[in-house]
């Protein structure tokens, strides 16, 4: 019925079930007791797993500011929030769980605190119940996440704009913001080296400083800033020479020229032109400017 | 800026070359709502759809020429001003 201790100790009381440590099985006394091993070990539902084991955790690194809230799955994690309250420490520091994100034997969600300083940090998670204690593989690391690069450095007021973040540790954390001046720049991805976040919309142009959070570490970039355009405007859009009519032409197989004029069109990264044929679009990109 | 126009799956049947199918079109510029729909705007034509060009073979595999022009017979052969 349980695959682990931790899972079998949880059941409910009625099927009587414990933990058979001689034969690695979730099953009642009797049967444990039956198997001829010398004196069987069964674990009743009050007793405690002797094998707590962290098999993974996230994120894998976080800001030397600590405030990163930290998933720890496992085995035999606890059967009650009481168990682990206060025995999960990340690289030695305290991690506090939540109570509402628990799940008993298998799930730990918790909040760690910062070393405090800014040296480089890192070592395993250890979650402690009663005497036993488990250990991950893996090292969980305190960083210093750094902003080196943005790119492009200018878009339209009314935002959408891609923007390339490059530093390091662009990744640390679990919450991770990204505002030009105040204006939320949505992240859409992260790595190491990089994070893409999508401009909103500025009430003015203007140049504004890129500022992120990284749960409770904050970092600006001050080399570049980023400039806030007019949008574009379209004047034209035609295909042909001088002496046809102006209107831009096509057929199905696509690739016919168009010239398309207005103001602040360089400042777009990827312009694409769009039809309508009964209802449904169809698209395509500029490739000179 | 030049644009490719686009490819569009569109029934060859449907289409005209005297009579051109007059479509919607915009452009997608970053979340900029002003260059969308422009068709919407009195001040822009629609864009025209014209079939695609059918090209037919020489009589003899290659043509030598030795004057200036070269003749392709090309059905709407007034695509060849429209790809400059």
């Amino acid at each position: 019925m349980a695959d682990n201790c931790g899972m079998c100790l949880a059941l409910a009381e009625k099927y009587e079930c414990g933990w058979c440590q001689s034969s690695d099985r979730c099953e009642v006394k009797e049967q444990c007791e039956r198997a001829d091993r010398g004196s069987a070990v069964w674990l009743n539902r009050t007793q405690t797993c002797p094998n707590p084991e962290v098999l993974s955790f996230s994120p894998e690194l976080g800001p030397w500011e600590g405030g990163t809230n930290i998933t720890i799955e496992g085995v035999n994690l606890g059967k009650t929030f009481q168990d682990i309250y206060n025995g999960v420490s990340i690289a030695g520091i305290n991690c506090q769980p939540y109570e509402h994100l628990y799940i008993k034997t298998k799930q730990i969600v918790c909040k760690v605190d910062g070393p405090g300083q800014e040296e480089p940090r890192e070592g395993p998670v250890v979650v402690r119940v009663e005497d036993y204690r488990g250990e991950s593989k893996t090292d969980y690391k305190f960083v210093n996440p750094r902003i080196t690069g943005i790119s492009p450095k200018y878009g339209p007021q009314s935002g959408g704009t891609m923007l390339k973040i490059t530093g390091e540790y662009m990744n640390a954390g679990s919450n991770i913001q990204a505002f030009i001046n105040d204006l939320p720049c949505e992240i859409v991805s992260k790595d190491q080296n990089q994070a893409l976040c999508k401009t909103s919309r500025s009430e003015q142009p203007g140049f504004g400083k890129l500022r992120m959070k990284f749960d409770k570490g904050d970092r600006y970039f001050d080399d570049e800033l980023f400039q806030y355009v007019e949008d574009p405007v379209i004047m034209s859009a035609e295909s042909g020479v001088a002496s046809q009519m102006k209107v831009p032409k096509g057929i199905p197989a696509g690739g016919i020229k168009i010239s398309v004029t207005g103001k602040n069109l360089a400042y777009i990264q990827k312009p694409q032109m769009y039809v309508y044929y009964e209802g449904k679009m169809f698209v395509s990109v500029s490739n000179t400017k | 800026m030049i644009c490719d126009s686009p490819a569009i799956e569109a029934d060859e049947g449907k289409l005209d070359a005297d009579n051109p199918m007059k479509l919607e079109y915009g452009f997608i510029m970053d979340d900029v709502t002003g260059v969308q729909n422009l068709t919407s705007n009195k001040d822009f034509a629609h864009f025209l759809l014209y079939p695609n060009p059918i090209f037919k073979h020489f009589d003899k595999e290659v043509k030598y020429y030795k004057s200036d022009y070269l003749n392709i017979n090309v059905r709407y052969k007034f695509y060849l001003l429209l790809t400059n």
